[in-house]
């Protein structure tokens, strides 16, 4: 195999400098998962959103302007936002959107591609993320929950087993069908990790808490929300890596001519080396030889979905949802950015 | 087992808050971290400890638990969570003890020695050889000589002050971009326009802070003679100058060019860094040798002295898919070629 050299010493080095890289961004969304499980009630956060769903999930794709998060970070934080009753469309668009419409992402961009359109490039990679998590939230919110979240995150939504059908003023359509939760409908995402990984708190012991008991409580929760997380980082970080080093990226130069074959060569490499959102678009920027359309689709489907990702929605949604955001997202992006972005020439 | 099953997640905390700790600590962190990301790690490293701490200090029954589901903590330990703590435990530390601080000659060949400006993101905002559109250039140029203080200074800085930092990048770039920056994929954009900055009198140096040193040589980095090549108007400033370069040794021009390398030529190169070394880019040039070290091998760190001149490359498109155009190719006939050892600083950023 002449395209592929494995050597452990090359690997360890991208393995630990990716770790090194993504673990304070995650360290940081998890002790903002666990602030936000201590001190946030629930019930609370749905009442920030406007009542409009429609608008409320356009307004989730625009949140990453106030609170910038990478992709590492954003998965936590969404996954203690629905149990404390954000809507899932509502989450989805901000998981998608958060890594891409921030401000760090638009300046990394625009210095990346100085030279190469750099306005342009950063308009629409805002643009299209933007659009493409708004799109994906909206149709989320018209998907049963059962078919949404995984087991685990059912059963801990604040009204699963209390107030299950109580009215909600942001009702999700098909909230009533959490009622009948039964093991075919929804899987554990990946059962390699149990349910015990993380121990949940009872939101209703928090009200008698002390100040000091809630800062414990969000400790013990960022760190059980680190080692959850963590586990998938470390497999995503792993296998990015062995494609890092072992992989020559420059069999894929045969692709570039190709308008059609270079996007979606790109969007593959994306997908497995698992960068970082605010420093991808240096990568991008890189690939000369390649259309800009390419590049375009390489930022925008990156953030939204790669390796490490996969593993990590796997805590939030079921697998057959995570699976068929991974396809839908690659097509539309790859369609979006193939010919669409030619007609705004 | 209980015991164990307690003490698990606090011990894996333990373990990673150590790791990144110790990697900053003994300074092992520059051969894999941008500079700017470094104080994070330190930061996260100390907090993890205290959460380990934390997580040690006041377990589980002091705490309100879900305990819905099967299988809860408190019922031992299962297959799967064996297997969660030993990968969160093992890879971390093996990859922590095995890891050298720098990448092997095969991968940086393979991955392809670039030498041209154009394809190092972010270089040319920190060439020392930027070009000054008007007579005065702008002041927060960083020289190689004062590159540790520069990457220390950046240390310090928050990752909240990186958007004011690309700010000021981005500006400066405004005016570098009208000059430079020619992209063959994209047909819209405008070349040929490389000329339009006036030149000065030949002899002078166009940007003040180069100065030869005690030795009469110019210190440069590898990515300076690659940022000068496409600009006649900085390339004068080191055509024929006697430039003082460190870099690692590599025998290969695999990925860049035809040509194969003559005689006791070989490649200097850097490896360039965008976040951290997982987007390590290497960036090279021809030096030509008549003598070298008799013990050299593939990555060893060399100081080369030699003069700088900037050569034809061939015409068309590379192998590597870009065409050069009218760049030209700097090449370093060396007058002296001395092992060095390898500085704490490995990569260029």
């Amino acid at each position: 195999m002449s395209w592929f050299h494995f050597n452990l010493q090359d690997f360890s080095i991208s393995f630990l400098s990716i770790l090194f890289e993504g673990v304070p961004f995650m360290f940081i969304g998890t002790l903002l998962s666990g602030v936000i499980d201590a001190f946030v009630p629930a019930e609370r956060v749905k009442r920030l959103l406007p009542s409009n769903r429609t608008a409320a999930v356009a307004l989730s794709g625009l949140l990453g302007v106030i609170f910038p998060m990478c992709e590492c970070g954003v998965v936590p934080v969404i996954r203690r936002l629905i149990r404390k009753g954000l809507p899932v469309s509502c989450g989805l668009t901000y998981l998608l959107a958060a890594p891409i419409v921030n401000p760090i992402v638009a300046l990394s961009t625009f210095a990346a591609f100085r030279g190469q359109h750099p306005g342009a490039m950063t308009s629409l990679r805002l643009t299209l993320g933007f659009a493409v998590a708004v799109v994906f939230g909206l149709i989320v919110q018209r998907i049963p929950l059962t078919e949404v979240l995984n087991r685990r995150m059912l059963s801990l939504l604040p009204n699963a087993r209390t107030r299950r059908n109580s009215s909600r003023p942001l009702k999700e359509p098909v909230l009533a069908v959490a009622g009948n939760l039964t093991t075919e409908s929804v899987s554990i995402a990946f059962p390699i990790v149990p349910p015990e990984t993380i121990m949940e708190l009872h939101d209703e012991a928090h009200h008698e808490k002390t100040f000091g008991g809630k800062v414990i409580g969000a400790i013990r929760c960022a760190a059980f929300d680190f080692l959850d997380v963590g586990f998938y980082l470390i497999i995503g970080a792993a296998i990015a890596s062995v494609f890092n080093t072992a992989v020559d990226r420059h069999v894929l130069l045969p692709l570039a001519s190709h308008h059609l074959f270079a996007t979606l060569a790109l969007m593959v490499l994306a997908l497995l080396l698992s960068l970082c959102s605010t420093s991808d678009a240096f990568i991008a920027a890189n690939f000369l030889a390649f259309p800009a359309s390419a590049k375009l689709a390489f930022m925008v489907f990156g953030p939204m979905m790669d390796l490490k990702l996969l593993f990590m929605y796997g805590l939030v949604f079921t697998k057959r949802l995570t699976f068929s955001l991974a396809i839908a997202l690659f097509v539309v992006i790859a369609t979006l950015a193939v010919w669409l972005v030619p007609l705004l020439r | 087992m209980k015991i164990l099953r307690r003490a698990l997640p606090s011990l894996t905390l333990l373990e990673w808050g150590a790791i990144l700790s110790y990697f900053y600590f003994s300074g092992r962190l520059a051969s894999f971290l941008h500079p700017m990301f470094r104080p994070l790690v330190l930061a996260t490293g100390i907090l993890l400890v205290i959460t380990a701490i934390c997580v040690g200090l006041f377990p589980e029954e002091s705490c309100d638990h879900d305990h819905e589901g099967e299988g809860h903590a408190h019922g031992g330990l299962t297959p799967g969570s064996i297997l969660a703590f030993f990968l969160l435990i093992v890879p971390l530390a093996l990859a922590a003890k095995v890891s050298p601080d720098s990448y092997g000659a095969a991968l940086i060949e393979r991955r392809g020695l670039v030498q041209d400006i154009r394809s190092l993101p972010g270089m040319s905002s920190r060439s020392v050889a930027r070009p000054a559109p008007s007579a005065s250039p702008a002041p927060s140029l960083s020289l190689p000589a004062q590159t540790p203080a520069l990457q220390q200074s950046i240390a310090r800085t928050a990752a909240a002050q990186k958007q004011d930092s690309q700010q000021s990048i981005d500006k400066q770039l405004e005016q570098a971009a009208q000059q430079t920056m020619t992209e063959p994929g994209l047909p819209t954009q405008t070349s040929g326009n490389e000329d339009a900055a006036p030149g000065p009198s030949p002899g002078t140096y166009e940007n003040p802070a180069l100065q030869p040193n005690d030795s009469g040589n110019i210190p440069v980095q590898v990515t300076d003679l690659l940022y000068a090549a496409q600009e006649p108007f900085t390339r004068k400033d080191f055509e024929g100058k006697r430039v003082e370069i460190i870099g690692q040794y590599l025998t290969s021009k695999k990925g860049t060019s035809k040509q194969e390398l003559k005689g006791n030529s070989f490649m200097l190169v850097r490896l360039v860094m965008v976040c951290c070394a997982a987007d390590m880019i290497p960036a090279g040039v021809t030096i030509e040798a008549t003598k070298k070290p008799a013990h050299l091998r593939p990555t060893s760190w060399l100081k080369v002295v030699g003069q700088v001149h900037y050569r034809p490359r061939p015409k068309g498109p590379s192998p590597d898919g870009i065409d050069y155009g009218d760049t030209p190719e700097p090449v370093i006939e060396a007058v002296s070629v001395a092992n060095i050892a390898a500085p704490a600083e490995k990569y260029v950023y």
